[in-house]
């Protein structure tokens, strides 16, 4: 009887262990980049209801995004309240995905955002026909989805801050 | 000398300073700083003007880090020596300062020519003059001039980094092929990603 009692006792622990312990799979644990194109992107510029949208197109492999990248997500949280959005676009490649999902979990970016999945010049020339391609790259639009100026290169912290509180501004003039 | 003379003097310096950075070879152009000797992972000095072919010459700026370059460097090799024999003079030119990423330093351009079969000259821009004159921006970005020296192509490899096997649109190969038929390029000037050149100070 004790015997019994103890096997119980101990198939209920392990089975308790079991069902507590984390899953390590990590496209169950990380939040899904969502892929665009040029189009659907510019679509959630325009649904978005922002007052101020800027849009980043960065990479895991590209320095100097990762360099700019704390000054964005400072950015977001600083002017949020004014109906600022910040949407970040992976331009890693699909297959690197889960890559660039855990940078931005590991940034504590949550939702991660999207990732581009469409052919390189029709995504470049679908956001902006200046673009030359380079990384990073930076648009800013205003409440209608029109855009008000770009960055092409890592940007200064002071360059995006003066760009959204012009729009914010003009946009809270009467 | 007057006020307003200064002003005027002291904002076409500051728009000569910020030229470069706008500047964008056009098509029509011929390569600017052709004689310029750089050198080659053979060891030997080659300029644009050197490495120029009967039918037309291709310069391509890239690098060995970035990973657009990584992803076209085999499909690079294959155009690069073939164009060479029909008769389009090719170089390759990595205007990177390998104080922003060491792999991209003389040792690592000749392991990669090695690795990848370059039979082509790849070639250190040491101080990053020539891209700046081309008003290159990232790796890999092509550049085709005619048999008489003129621009006729300036972008990509094709239409597709990621995937070789599903590429539908061969810019650059086509572009060769059109040069030395005579032809007019199919699409002379295109765009994709890639890293920014890394210029030196």
């Amino acid at each position: 009887m004790l015997s019994a009692r103890f096997s119980l006792l101990l198939l209920s622990v392990l089975l308790f262990i079991t069902i507590s312990t984390p899953v390590r799979a990590q496209s169950q644990d990380m939040a899904r980049l969502i892929p665009v194109s040029a189009p659907t992107l510019l679509d959630s510029v325009r649904s978005g209801a922002g007052q101020a949208t800027l849009v980043n197109i960065w990479a895991t492999w590209c320095r100097p995004c990762k360099e700019e990248m704390p000054d964005l997500l400072r950015l977001e949280r600083e002017y949020r309240g004014r109906g600022f959005r910040l949407l970040l676009v992976s331009a890693d490649f699909t297959r690197n995905r889960e890559q660039a999902e855990q940078y931005m979990a590991n940034l504590g970016v949550d939702p991660p955002g999207m990732i581009k999945d469409q052919n390189d010049m029709e995504f470049i020339n679908g956001l902006d026909p200046a673009w030359s391609g380079t990384l990073p790259f930076s648009i800013l639009f205003d409440s209608t989805g029109t855009r008000v100026v770009s960055w092409e290169g890592k940007t200064s912290y002071t360059s995006f801050r003066e760009a959204v509180e012009n729009l914010l501004d003009k946009n809270d003039e009467p | 000398m007057r006020k307003t003379t200064w002003v005027a003097l002291a904002t076409a310096a500051l728009m000569l300073l910020l030229l470069p950075a706008a500047y964008a070879l056009e098509l029509g152009a011929s390569a600017p700083l052709a004689d310029k000797q750089m050198k080659n992972v053979d060891g030997s000095m080659v300029s644009i003007a050197s490495s120029a072919g009967q039918k037309g010459t291709l310069v391509i700026f890239s690098c060995n880090h970035c990973p657009w370059v990584v992803a076209w460097q085999d499909r690079m090799a294959e155009i690069g020596n073939a164009a060479m024999k029909q008769g389009v003079g090719v170089v390759m030119v990595n205007p990177n300062d390998p104080e922003a990423y060491p792999t991209d330093d003389f040792e690592g351009m000749v392991k990669r020519a090695k690795e990848v079969g370059y039979e082509f000259p790849y070639v250190v821009d040491d101080d990053s003059g020539v891209a700046k004159a081309f008003g290159a921006k990232h790796t890999p970005e092509a550049y085709l001039f005619d048999s008489e020296g003129r621009l006729v192509y300036h972008g990509t490899i094709d239409d597709n980094a990621q995937n070789p096997d599903q590429v539908q649109k061969r810019y650059l190969k086509d572009a060769i092929d059109a040069v030395v038929a005579g032809n007019p390029v199919p699409n002379p000037e295109t765009k994709a990603l890639g890293c920014s050149i890394k210029f030196r100070k």
